[in-house]
């Protein structure tokens, strides 16, 4: 890929009208993407590694189906549930007038939907690698479980937490075909890097090559930030 | 005002059914061997083992009965087990002021009485910013101790708390430990399988084996008047179960006789002499001993300047003999020896 770049035009086919915008929203819909998987998957994680039992085990395998779902399909089904007519999506637009699918919101739907389960597994298993010791013993010093939560399980699993956010993140960058389906492919709107990559593979490959080489470049840089803090 | 309980747990097929009473600024150590249920016992105590049966009431306030369950943070305990058990992420400071903040303390009073704490347990300053991996074992443990105690708990419990130190350490902590016992109010839990911390720390223990207690009383009471062969193991006794008494000679369980000096009224007896008391010879003993046994040696080992030989027959029993008659002797497993033990030596009580 390096030796088939067209190094002389690189900086005209970064600055092309396609490639800034999609590179832009590729960034805030990932970043987004990210914040909700720990807001809402370490809640999760944390749960899932605390409680067994047959309801627990039943959400387990549901969080867990996106990562046996062809891509595709989980944009399908998010269509299906988030359109006009879907089980959600027809109480979201009477109450709320929002119609998600087709707009940057469904861009992180999607990235949320695929990406979500890699971070919870992530995450759930850096919790139950925690001596359980520790946490009774923070219970007996008159910790709530919230607490406990809070200042001694969550700091000691940071790497463990920091490494999951890699992973979700990285999978929201390549998500294609969830996205594709459930948000469509508008240029300037909800058409992600790899879309963009994707068209002009067709039109202009210059073009797609140099912005494979920009996600590949955001993605080492990544990496090499999580593996000197956290990473070992 | 005391900690009063009677703990039933159901573990599969093992159960636990003891009955405790901890008076204020008492310890009472639990002794036995492993799989006795010790730990249970803690974890019942501390709510992390739910109870199928009894009770336990602190100052007059029900923590535990099958029905209701107060949660770990809402009881008055402080655990501390054999490893510290220190959070990695903390300083020694922050490790101790935690317990405090957790019951909802501020900040600047939970640090101060975590200052405190820490520097009756005879660190000082600069061990504060110190995380848990930068401090020696010892340290680290005496850190847990007080970070059980800055939470001013009423019931203290301590879960083998010298077992995982290195021989050079265990006096140091040992001590910190006795000298912060002895100013600390509440009621202390000590499980332990040492004897010395047992006898060094508790003002009362209480022996458990498969779940059940099979003797409780002061420390003296005990090392003088075992009542189970476990006890007698660790209070360092010979004991045997005997019968009735005629004129001072009792008869074991194998049909061996025995002589007391004791007077002796019971029809169900125990009879127990220290092995320092046993003299053993090659040849028959004309000597004043009124127990003469005859036995075969079945192990000898050193400890120390001691050597313990342990022989079977007539009398099973351990003897501790000088390492110069060890060598006079000339024994070694298989040899047939002379034991005796004089009269006075023995000491007979009802069972």
């Amino acid at each position: 890929m390096l030796a088939a770049t067209d190094w002389r035009h690189l900086g005209a086919h970064l600055t092309n009208p396609v490639v800034v915008p999609a590179i832009r929203l590729s960034l805030i819909t990932t970043i987004a993407t990210v914040a909700l998987c720990l807001a809402l998957g370490t809640p999760l994680a944390w749960l899932l590694s605390r409680r067994d039992g047959r309801l627990w085990s039943w959400i387990r395998a549901l969080v867990t189906v996106p990562v046996v779902l062809p891509p595709v399909v989980g944009g399908v089904a998010l269509l299906l549930a988030y359109g006009r007519f879907g089980l959600v999506g027809q109480p979201l637009d009477a109450a709320t007038g929002l119609r998600l699918p087709f707009t940057p919101y469904a861009v992180v739907l999607a990235q949320l939907f695929v990406s979500l389960p890699f971070f919870v597994l992530a995450v759930e298993g850096a919790f139950r690698a925690l001596d359980p010791r520790l946490l009774s013993v923070a219970g007996t010093l008159g910790a709530s479980p919230t607490r406990v939560f809070l200042r001694v399980a969550l700091p000691m699993t940071l790497p463990g937490v920091m490494s999951g956010a890699a992973l979700a993140w990285a999978r929201a960058l390549g998500e294609f075909g969830a996205t594709i389906t459930f948000a469509g492919n508008f240029s300037g709107r909800t058409q992600t890097a790899p879309l963009a990559v994707y068209v002009a593979l067709q039109a202009d490959p210059d073009a797609a090559i140099a912005l494979s080489l920009v996600m590949l470049a955001l993605s080492i840089a990544v990496l090499g930030l999580l593996r000197g803090r956290w990473l070992s | 005002m005391s900690l009063r309980a009677r703990l039933g747990v159901q573990r599969g097929h093992f159960t636990v059914d003891v009955d405790l009473t901890v008076e204020p600024g008492h310890t009472l150590a639990i002794l036995g061997p492993n799989g006795a249920g010790k730990t249970t016992i803690l974890h019942a105590l501390a709510g992390l083992a739910h109870l199928d049966g009894g009770h336990i009431t602190v100052d007059e306030t029900t923590w535990a009965t099958p029905e209701t369950d107060l949660p770990p943070e809402k009881r008055s305990v402080g655990l501390l087990a054999a490893d510290h058990l220190l959070f990695p992420h903390l300083s020694a400071l922050d490790n101790v002021a935690f317990g405090p903040r957790s019951r909802g303390t501020r900040a600047d009073t939970a640090y101060d009485i975590a200052r405190r704490e820490l520097a009756r347990l005879g660190l000082a300053d600069t061990f504060h910013a110190r995380r848990p991996h930068q401090l020696s074992h010892g340290q680290a443990q005496r850190v847990a101790l007080a970070r059980a105690l800055a939470t001013h708990p009423r019931v203290l419990l301590l879960d083998e708390p010298l077992s995982a130190l290195d021989p050079e350490s265990r006096p140091t902590v040992r001590q910190a430990l006795a000298a912060r016992l002895a100013d600390f109010d509440g009621m202390t839990v000590l499980v332990t399988h040492d004897p010395l911390d047992a006898l060094t720390l508790a003002d009362e223990l209480t022996f458990v084996r498969d779940g059940r207690v099979v003797q409780s009383g002061p420390p003296q009471q005990i090392v003088r008047e075992p009542r189970d062969p476990y006890v007698a193991q660790v209070a360092g006794l010979n004991l045997y179960a005997a019968g009735p008494a005629r004129e001072g000679t009792l008869h074991l369980a194998s049909g061996a006789a025995i002589v007391t000096a004791d007077p002796v009224i019971s029809r169900e007896n125990w009879v127990s002499f220290p092995p320092s008391a046993v003299v053993l010879g090659r040849h028959r003993p004309d000597g004043s001993a009124r127990n003469t046994w005859r036995g075969r040696v079945a192990r000898v080992e050193l400890t120390g300047q001691i050597a313990r030989v342990s022989l079977t027959g007539e009398v099973d029993l351990v003897a501790d003999i000088t390492l110069g008659s060890l060598a006079e002797l000339h024994l070694a497993a298989g040899d047939e020896v002379w034991a005796s033990v004089k009269a006075t030596e023995v000491r007979a009580y009802p069972r």
